[in-house]
């Protein structure tokens, strides 16, 4: 199980409101490189992950994850905080405010509903692993594309933390593939 | 025919470099000095507004430590300097969150406290 804490991983704070820039950086909650994809995949997969190994590692990156879609509800908040309806329209992102008002709905940044079939469970150790190395690098290029729509320091900072995670996560996902490969004397 | 292994990945094992400085690890997103690998921006420092915002900063930035650590012994579970450092870093964690649900407010609804913890508001919220 979890308990609550009421604080972030990392510190938010986005006093300059740009809604512009909320409609993009949805996607990092409910796009297919989306924290809430990873989360949810690696959730999924830890059950039939031969060991410990996996299952340690899945359950708290999954966990992390999940603390990464709270980083990003602070930066939406602030990217939205006291904007009006006619505020969505003169930025051009009338359809967000059309479809979800001030509602968070996971979407990726064209609007497309965040679905399970963004990742795969095989019960394949080495198929889920390299799936999950490779999403590491889908979410790490994803902050990238985000990080080059901006130049405004209070949200270059927490989105720059959250790429160098996919970078730690690359690195601890390969280290227990490489470990089951050992383990079951296959490479492919 | 026989079946075709192709040998794809050259791994490594991490070895245990981890950044002394807490804080700029913290602020880099990475306690591995050989893992940090920039893009566009750095944060050089938080400037934390009040004493409750830089109570929150320290527990944030032994929180990052515990994570790191615990990744790290997710797939180094022999590695016994990560093991002894991240039960260092539990207490100071620990004593931190102490120090804030003493002075401040509950941070969970399982605190012994328990003061304050259902007026306190969430992280996300924007002041």
């Amino acid at each position: 199980m979890w308990e609550y804490k009421k604080i972030l991983e990392f510190p938010v704070n986005i006093t300059k409101p740009n809604l512009k820039f909320a409609s993009l950086l949805i996607s990092a909650i409910g796009g297919y490189t989306g924290e809430l994809n990873a989360s949810i995949r690696y959730f999924m997969q830890a059950p039939t992950m031969p060991d410990l190994v996996g299952r340690n590692l899945l359950m708290e990156i999954a966990t992390e994850e999940m603390a990464h879609v709270e980083i990003l509800f602070a930066m939406m908040e602030g990217l939205t905080k006291n904007q009006t309806a006619a505020d969505y329209q003169a930025q051009g992102v009338s359809s967000m405010f059309i479809e979800h008002g001030k509602g968070i709905y996971p979407s990726d940044s064209f609007g497309n509903a965040y679905t399970a079939d963004y990742f795969a469970s095989t019960g394949d150790v080495l198929t889920d692993l390299s799936e999950d190395m490779t999403a590491e690098q889908k979410a790490r290029a994803g902050y990238e594309h985000l990080m080059s729509m901006t130049n405004d320091p209070e949200i270059l900072g927490p989105l720059s933390f959250l790429r160098e995670r996919e970078i730690i996560h690359y690195q601890r996902f390969a280290e227990a593939l490489k470990y089951y490969q050992e383990k079951l004397g296959k490479e492919y | 025919m026989g079946v075709m292994f192709i040998k794809t990945l050259n791994i490594n094992s991490q070895p245990f470099e981890f950044d002394n400085d807490l804080e700029k690890g913290f602020l880099k997103g990475s306690m591995w000095v050989n893992l940090y690998s920039p893009f566009k921006y750095v944060v050089d420092n938080i400037v934390p507004k009040d004493s409750l915002d830089q109570a929150i900063y320290m527990l944030q930035v032994y929180n990052f430590a515990k994570i790191e650590l615990t990744l790290y012994l997710s797939t180094h579970p022999e590695n016994e300097k990560a093991f002894e450092l991240l039960k260092k870093i539990n207490n100071e964690r620990d004593r931190m969150c102490d120090y804030i649900e003493g002075h401040h407010s509950a941070l969970s609804s399982g605190s012994s406290i328990l003061d304050g913890y259902f007026k306190y508001p969430m992280p996300w919220s924007v002041k």
